[in-house]
This record gives structure tokens, sequence and C-alpha cells, in this order.
């Protein structure tokens, strides 16, 4: 019961996905990509909504009382209702028309946060423009209202939630008002070239590698053997130390590693791809991106060392943002 | 699904205002009609929410609010006594409607809330269909619109505001709504629904007892008005023969059930035009019965959306009683005389001459004195009219009478009115053997100047009597006449006397003149909305249809509604077209327009979703010599655009005119 029913979820979104994608394929003909829309009779849509249809059934209940007890007022009634049908639907196309539309990339954001892009809405209609919805194909809803033409434009923060690090683009940009009276829905999907810088998900590290640095404040579960730091981990290898085994990462299912310890790590802090080397390429990134935001906090200056990137060690917002972006556009399959 | 988005988002104090004020405005009419405790239930239902609102409740639960259904239910049962009629299923919606008020707290609630309100405003035309109720309905619908609106806005925004775009939607709205109720076709009743039960109606029963018609002239307000199609008979001459009255048990002249056998009249479409044909329009006010009024002989009647029938008496009845208003279309031939010439069938015959053999013997005797001389049916008549014009009197406040009641009135009160002279008329003529039957209707009409039609009121109402003569058929024959010959000649104002006046409904008479021409003005108005809009039906339509546009077929109808809508399109287009010319941000769209096809005639072409900044620069770079007015236009335009500098138009005008030239002040 259960798994059919799931089966039929799936069936109909994946019916209703390739039907998204055909239509947004022929948008892309109809609407293709710009930098700033002037929303008008050729870029908009207009339809009834689940109300209007109800309304409509009001109507024919007014019109069958009218016709069968002769009744012209009620008649009138029904007509009066019908034309404001009608106006409402000029009035809700009027309200979305004339609204210039322009997006702007969002400011960057970590993976499993809401990415907001910037939307700027503008109109010399004096009439203004209200209960103006905005979602991105798969993002939340934001609403606007132009009231006053003269006081500028109207920025709006229309936010998505963005899962994968890298560049995210966010898709068609749906803008949809029913306003005045909610009988009429219309909309356009417009497409700009806009992203987001999306950072990886930070991954909490338990003990910073030795192979990254030295730990200022130790941090209360890290095992420190006299003598020598801890530097990372390795596969284990017929003959290492019991007491070097990394048993957390056993118990965890990730395999058996060693820990591996060396003499004499400068002082000097880096972010190594080599230092997590028990881990998947994403958690990797996420562990350098956590020791990236660790570092910057305390205003550690630290170099990187990462399969074809390597950067001189460095301090200061700007060289955190420059890791970061560059953790955020690596490549999935390293090495 | 995305519009519903909001649909369960709460509601707002706001809403709940303008939804209990838009309530109370629909339901008020409702409540002058329905049992007086329901409005107990709607105040209950206020204090409740407002209770609710203030925290000082919760919302019901189901189980509450089943209760709460089942004791207005059982209570409306109780009211109407287990009868389904429309004023109880009225009631039914009402108590919905009101209750609902108790659980509302989403947006979707108050949608449906609105959507009742305008069922409920329709409710109300059930009950009347006055101008003012229809103004009252308009207001309704305004203040409807305006809380449905309010329930998609969410910034705050004064009443009158609100209120004025409501009124703006609706105004928009009521062209079209004029166009619709013009030419969308009418359509027969498609099933019966439970009829209207009616209040009390004035005008003629089925059955006539001394000192009816007196009361019904005592009556105010209008039995009908009439609007003739050319000429109007005068109105001496418009009888409006209505009960035909042929039955008399000693006290009562009554109409004998006959319903069997009905005809139907011809179809108005089918008579020829003869001069001595009176086309007219009556607009009848309710009185809840089936007979209409019509002069003699009437050759076609036509109701829209019921049955007229006649039978040989030419008594007119309709398959539904007028318990709203009527509009009928008639044709009569006018004449004194109708019906059969020269052959009476027996029952007919014997129907028209029966009279209780007990009851007034002095009159017997009288008539058979007449016989004994030897006279003529018309010379019995003459000889009977001859009797009222010795020193008979004419008046509303005729004495009592007994048992006896025409020995009664013919030879020791002489006082009457018209149902007194007809009866005791006619019963002479019974006991002379000429048949002979009571007829009771409406004399005369006041003509409104206004509008020009014939106000025909309950004071004009009249019994007459009908006698058949071989030779001629039924004859009218008007015994007040004899008495009070300027009842017939001028109306019952001039018959009447100073004390008798007094009792004449609504002191019609005698009033200032501005008063007079106030009324007549005010009743025209009544009477062209009745005329036109409330008793608008399929015939009103194809008229009014055959003038506007020269015929009613659908496909004229089509036609014009199409051109119509072209037109009015055109014209929305041109004026918003017109607006946008003056507009700064389509001007400065335009003049950049200009620029971006001036510059790509230079070479330079603009790719596709580059904005006219990035643009502008690409043009500097490439022609050095244009970078500075250029660079300065692209900048005018992004200020009028972003942030609506509207100064510097001109400015921007002037740049674009210049751009390919190297001006001097740029280089």
């Amino acid at each position: 019961m259960i798994n059919s029913k799931a089966n039929d979820g799936r069936l109909f979104s994946s019916i209703e996905d390739w039907w998204q994608q055909r239509f947004f394929r022929w948008l892309d003909r109809k609407i293709p990509q710009s930098d700033s829309y002037r929303l008008n009779l050729k870029n908009l849509y207009i339809l009834p909504t689940a109300l209007g249809w109800v309304f409509i059934s009001l109507l024919i209940v007014l019109w069958v009382l009218g016709s069968n007890y002769q009744n012209n007022l009620v008649l009138a009634l029904c007509y009066l209702l019908s034309s404001l049908f009608i106006v409402a639907m000029h009035h809700t196309h009027a309200n979305l028309s004339g609204i210039t539309v322009q997006a702007s990339n969002a400011k960057p954001v970590y993976a499993g946060e809401e990415a907001f892009f910037s939307v700027q809405l503008s109109s010399s209609n004096k009439k203004g423009h209200y209960a103006l919805q905005m979602r991105w194909q798969k993002g939340e809803w934001a609403i606007a209202d132009i009231a006053d033409a003269d006081a500028g434009d109207e920025a709006c923060l229309v936010g998505m939630r963005v899962n994968q690090r890298g560049l995210h683009k966010p898709g068609r940009l749906l803008i949809e008002s029913v306003f005045p009276l909610g009988l009429m829905r219309c909309w356009s999907w417009l497409s700009f070239d806009v992203q987001a810088l999306v950072y990886p998900k930070p991954k909490t590290v338990d003990e910073i590698p030795s192979l990254c640095g030295l730990e200022e404040e130790s941090a209360p579960t890290q095992q420190t053997i006299r003598g020598d730091d801890f530097s990372g981990l390795r596969s284990y290898q017929a003959g290492d130390s019991l007491k070097h085994i990394a048993w957390k990462q056993f118990a965890k299912d990730k395999g058996l590693y060693s820990k591996d310890y060396q003499q004499g790590v400068s002082d000097e802090r880096s972010l190594d791809w080599e230092a997590f080397r028990y881990l998947s390429v994403e958690e990797r990134i996420s562990a350098l991106c956590y020791l990236t935001l660790h570092f910057s906090q305390q205003n550690l200056a630290f170099s990187v060392n990462i399969p074809g990137h390597q950067l001189l060690l460095d301090r200061g917002d700007a060289h955190c943002e420059k890791v970061l972006r560059l953790l955020a556009l690596l490549p999935q399959t390293v090495d | 699904m995305q519009a519903s988005l909001h649909d369960k988002k709460w509601i707002r104090h706001e809403n709940l205002v303008w939804i209990m004020v838009a309530q109370a405005l629909a339901i008020f009419p409702l409540l002058l009609q329905l049992p007086v405790w329901l409005w107990a239930v709607w105040l209950i239902a206020i204090v409740w929410r407002v209770q609710i609102h203030r925290g000082h409740l919760a919302f019901p639960s189901t189980l509450v609010k089943a209760i709460a259904a089942g004791v207005v239910v059982t209570g409306l049962l109780l009211s109407f006594s287990l009868q389904l009629n429309i004023h109880a299923l009225i009631g039914m919606f009402f108590c919905a409607y009101v209750l609902k008020l108790i659980e509302f707290r989403t947006k979707r609630d108050g949608l449906l809330l609105v959507f009742f309100g305008f069922f409920a405003v329709g409710a109300q035309f059930l009950f009347t269909q006055s101008m003012i109720a229809a103004f009252y309905g308009f207001i309704s619908c305004l203040v409807l619109v305006a809380a449905w609106k309010v329930l998609y806005l969410d910034r705050p925004e004064k009443i009158s505001v609100k209120l004025r775009s409501s009124f703006v939607l609706l105004l928009h709205a009521t062209p079209l709504m004029i166009l619709f109720f013009i030419v969308m076709p009418r359509v027969e009743p498609l099933w019966s629904l439970p009829a209207l039960g009616s209040s009390a109606k004035t005008g003629f029963s089925d059955e006539m007892s001394p000192g009816d018609v007196g009361r019904l002239v005592k009556s105010s307000g209008a039995a009908f008005r009439v609007e003739f199609d050319g000429a109007a008979p005068e109105s001496s001459e418009m009888y409006w023969r209505g009960l035909v009255l042929d039955y008399f048990d000693g006290r009562s002249w009554k109409v004998y059930p006959r319903g069997q056998k009905v005809q139907q009249l011809i179809a108005s479409d089918s008579i020829g035009e003869p001069s001595s044909h009176y086309r007219y329009t009556v607009t009848m006010e309710p009185h809840d019965q089936h007979w209409l009024f019509s002069l003699v002989e009437p050759v076609s009647v036509v109701v829209v959306g019921d049955e007229v029938r006649f039978d040989q008496r030419l008594f007119l009845t309709t398959k539904n009683p007028a318990t709203k208003q009527v509009q009928y279309r008639a044709v009569s031939q006018l004449s004194d005389s109708h019906g059969p010439q020269n052959f009476l069938d027996e029952k007919t015959l014997a129907e028209n001459l029966l009279i209780p053999e007990s009851l007034n013997p002095k009159t017997q005797k009288q008539v058979s004195a007449w016989l004994d001389e030897g006279l003529q049916s018309s010379q019995i008549i003459l000889r009977a009219l001859s009797l009222y014009q010795e020193s008979f009197y004419y008046t509303l406040e005729p004495p009592l009478l007994g048992r006896h009641s025409i020995d009664d009135f013919l030879f020791t009160t002489q006082q009457g009115f018209c149902e007194h002279f007809a009866s005791s008329f006619v019963f002479m003529m019974r006991a002379a053997g000429i048949p002979s039957r009571v007829v009771a209707g409406y004399l005369g009409g006041k003509k409104n100047p206004v509008q020009n039609y014939f106000i025909v009121n309950q004071s004009d109402a009249h019994a007459w009597a009908e006698v058949w003569l071989e030779g001629v058929g039924w004859q009218r024959v008007d015994p007040t006449a004899a008495v009070s010959p300027e009842r017939v000649e001028k109306g019952i104002a001039d018959a009447l006397s100073e004390s008798d006046l007094q009792l004449v409904g609504r002191g019609a008479y005698g009033e200032f003149p501005w008063i007079k021409s106030l009324r007549q003005r005010v009743d025209a108005v009544g009477y062209v909305w009745n005329r036109w809009v409330v008793s608008y039906d399929s015939q009103s339509q194809k008229s009014v249809l055959e003038k506007l546009f020269g015929g009613a077929e659908p496909w004229r109808i089509a036609m014009i509604v199409v051109i119509a809508s072209l037109v009015l399109g055109l014209a929305l287009f041109l004026y918003f077209y017109l607006i946008n010319l003056k507009r700064p941000l389509p001007i400065a769209i335009r003049l950049i327009d200009k620029f971006i096809s001036k510059a790509e005639s230079l070479g330079i072409k603009q790719s596709q979703g580059e904005t006219v900044s990035s643009f502008a620069r690409r043009v500097a770079v490439e022609r050095p010599e244009l970078a500075q007015p250029t660079l300065a236009l692209a900048a005018i335009f992004d200020r009028i655009t972003y942030r609506g500098d509207v100064n510097n138009l001109d400015k921007l005008r002037k740049l674009v005119r210049n751009f390919p030239k190297v001006t001097n002040k740029y280089s």
C-alpha cells in the first residue's frame, strides 16, 4: 500500500517535472533571458483561480434564481457581478502590467541556507501595484507592494533554499498576483542571469589534524601523545600500533585508520587536502570550510594546499572569502 | 493552488469589522421579512464573535456548532410550521450566513461570507424590487466588494479610499452590466421553485358584497398603470373590465366557478391593424389573484412567463396569482357590446337569469308591473335607469341594508355606491327575464403628463352591469351614470361630496399644485423603473432591440455585442495609450530605442539582454568622439528609470536628437 502510494507520488511528480521542463523549454523561446523585463501583454498570462470558479458557480445560482422567479433585479445583480468578474480580470492584469523587474545576484550563503536574490520592481504607474507575490522555481514566496511610483523602486528579497555548494542558478522567477479580488491569477515566469555563490556547509571537526597546524586552546576531545603531534589519519596498515588506531572513525563505520603522528610540525597553519583523507570529497570540503571559518574567526593566518590551488599564508576577510569561494567552486571529483 | 497561498491565513481585526458591517447591510432587508427571533440569532452571533475576538471565548467546537445549527433549524421549522416555502429556505440561508460569522477566522471564511452576502442581496430582491431596494442593494454590494478587497490588501488605507476603489470597480462593471441586462436572452423558468409567500394586498376579491367596492375606493395606492401605443380612448370610455360576477346569493355577487372552459387568446402578431384597435401595456400591482383587467373587447393578452386564459364571459385569468407586479400587453377592440349576438346557450341563459325567488319581493313586484305594461327589454332598461334619476344619491357612506338588501336600497335608503346600483339593476333585469350580470373593475385613469401613461388607482374601482340583448350581444350598462354622470365623465373626485372626499385614500384630490406635480414626477420615475427594469421581459426586450438595432435575431445581437466590445476595447486602448504617452518612463524608453537604432546604424549592435548603460559604454569605447554624449545619455536614462527623475527628460530628448553629431559642447 504505502509503497504503491509512494510510487504514484513519484510518478505524478515525474510527470509534473516533465511537463514543467517542456513548459520552460517553450517559455525559453517565448520569454528569453534578459536583465530587465517590463511586464506587458507579451509576457503576462491570466486565468481564473479556484475562487474564480466558485464565484462563477455563484453567478450561475443567481442566474437560475433570477430566471426562475422572473426577477429582474436578481438577474441585474448576476450581471453586475459577471461584469465585476471581467473588470477584475483587467484590474488584475493592470496590477502587474507596466512593472519593470530586475534581479541581482544573491549574497553568498552556506549550503543548506536560504539564498536571497534582490528583485527590483519599479513602475511609473501612479495607481501602484499591490500584493505582488514572487518566488523562484523551487523557492519560498515573497510579497511586495509598489504603493507610490514616485518613491522609486521597490527592492524585495526573494529567497530559495540551496543545498549544494557551488554557483547556484535559481531558475525562473515567478511573479504573480490575484489582486484585487482573487478571482483571476495573472503571472509571468522571468529568466534572469543571476546566481548565488554557495559555500560548502561547514562540518565541525572534532580534532584539528596537526597537518593543519597547532590549536591554541586544546580541544577536550583531542588526544595528545607526548612529544608527538597529531598530523592526520592514514589507512591502517598491518603493524600499526593499536594505540594509534582511530577508534572513533572505526566506530562510525568509516573504516580502519591509524592516527599519523609527525615530529616537529611548524606552528604555521595550513588547510591541507591530505589532512582529511578518511573523509569523502564533500565532507573534506565541508571540514576545510569549517577550519577556514575557525581560523578566520580567531584572525589567524593560514595557507591553503588543495589540489590545483596553493595559497600563501594570509589572513583577513578577503583571504577568507577567497578560500571559501575556492572551496565552493572545487570540482566534485578531485585527484 | 498558488492562489490559495494565503487562503488559510488568519484574518485581521480590520477584516472582521468590514465583514460584519457588510453582513449587517446585506441581511437587514431579509430580517424585515423573516421571523422576529432571527434578530436575536444575529445579535448573539455578533456578540459571540466579538467575545472571541477579545479573547473571552474560544472558537466553537464542532459539537457546539452542531447544537447551534440544530437549534436554529428546529426554530425555523417550528416558525414555518414545517412548510418548506421560500421564506423558510431564506431563513435557513440567513442562519447559515449569520452563524458562519462565529467560526470566521481565515481568509477563506471571509471570502465565503462575502459570497453569502451577494446571495443575501439577491434574496432581498425576491421580496421587493423597488428602486430604493435596488439602490440599497447597490450600496450593499459596494461595501461587500470593499470588504472583499480588504481581505487581499495587507497595507493600511483610509476607509474612504477603500470604498472609493470598490466604487470604481463597480462603476467599471456598470456599463457591461447594462449591456448584459438589455441583450441577454430571458428564459422561461427552468423549474418550479417554492412560491413566494404573500402579504395582504389590496384589490377585488372573488365576490362582492354591499360596501366592498366602497372600501376599495377608500384604500390608497394604484391598481395598475397603462401605457397606450398611440392614441388613448377617452377616460369615460376606459372601463377596465375585471371580474364577471354572475351568481347572486341574495347578498353577494360571485363568479361562477367555470374553470373548465379555458381557451387561449390569439397571439398578438396575427392581429391586423384596424384603427379601432387599442394596443396597450398594463403594469399591474400585485393583488394575489388570478384575474387581469382589460378594455372590452380584448383581442389578445400576453403575459410573459405565464399563461392567459379566458372563458366565454371574457373573464381573463392567468395561471399563477399576481404575487408580484405583472406586466401584460393587450390589444382591445373598443365597443360597448361583445359576445354572441343572436343566441345564448341554455346554461348561460339560466345562470344569468337566476335570482333567489324569496328575496326582495318589492323589487320583483315592481318589475312584474313593468312587464305587465308590456314593455320591451330596452324599455325596461330605460325605465330602471330612470328610476335612479329620480331621487337617488351617490355616496361612499350608504346606510346599512337589511335582509332584502335590494328592496331596502331601492325603496328605503336610496343612497349607495356603484355596487349598489349595479347590483340592484342586474337584479331587476334578471327579474324581468333579461340575462344580465355584474362586472367589477375600474373606470377611468389619470394621465401622468411626465411619462404619458395613465394611472388607475384603487379609488377608481367601479362596478357596472352587462345585459344580453338579442341582436346586440352583451351590452354594457352603467347605472351609476344615471345617478351621477360626473363619475363617468370626470372621475370619482368630481362625483363625490366634500365629506366623502375626505374618505378617499391618501387625500389625492384638491392638493397643492406643486405637490401634485411632485407626486406625478415621483410616480413617473417609479413607473419607468417598473416598466423598463422590473418588468423588462422577452417582449420588452424584443421591442427595445428592434428599436435600437432594428431586429432581435441572435446573429444581430452577437454582432452588436462583438462590435460594441471592439469599439470599447479600442477606446480603452487609445485612452491608456494616450495616458502612457504622457508618462516619463515610456517616453524615455522610446527615446532610448531611438538612440539604440541610431547607434546600430553606426555599426554597433546591441546584444541580447544587454543593458543600456553597458551598451553605452561599448559605444563610448568604439567611438571615443561620441563617448561624452553617449555616457551622459545613458546616465540620464538610468536616473529616469530607476529613480523616477523626470526633470531631465528634455535633456535626454536633446541628446538623442543630436546623437551621432559631434557637437562643440562635448568635443
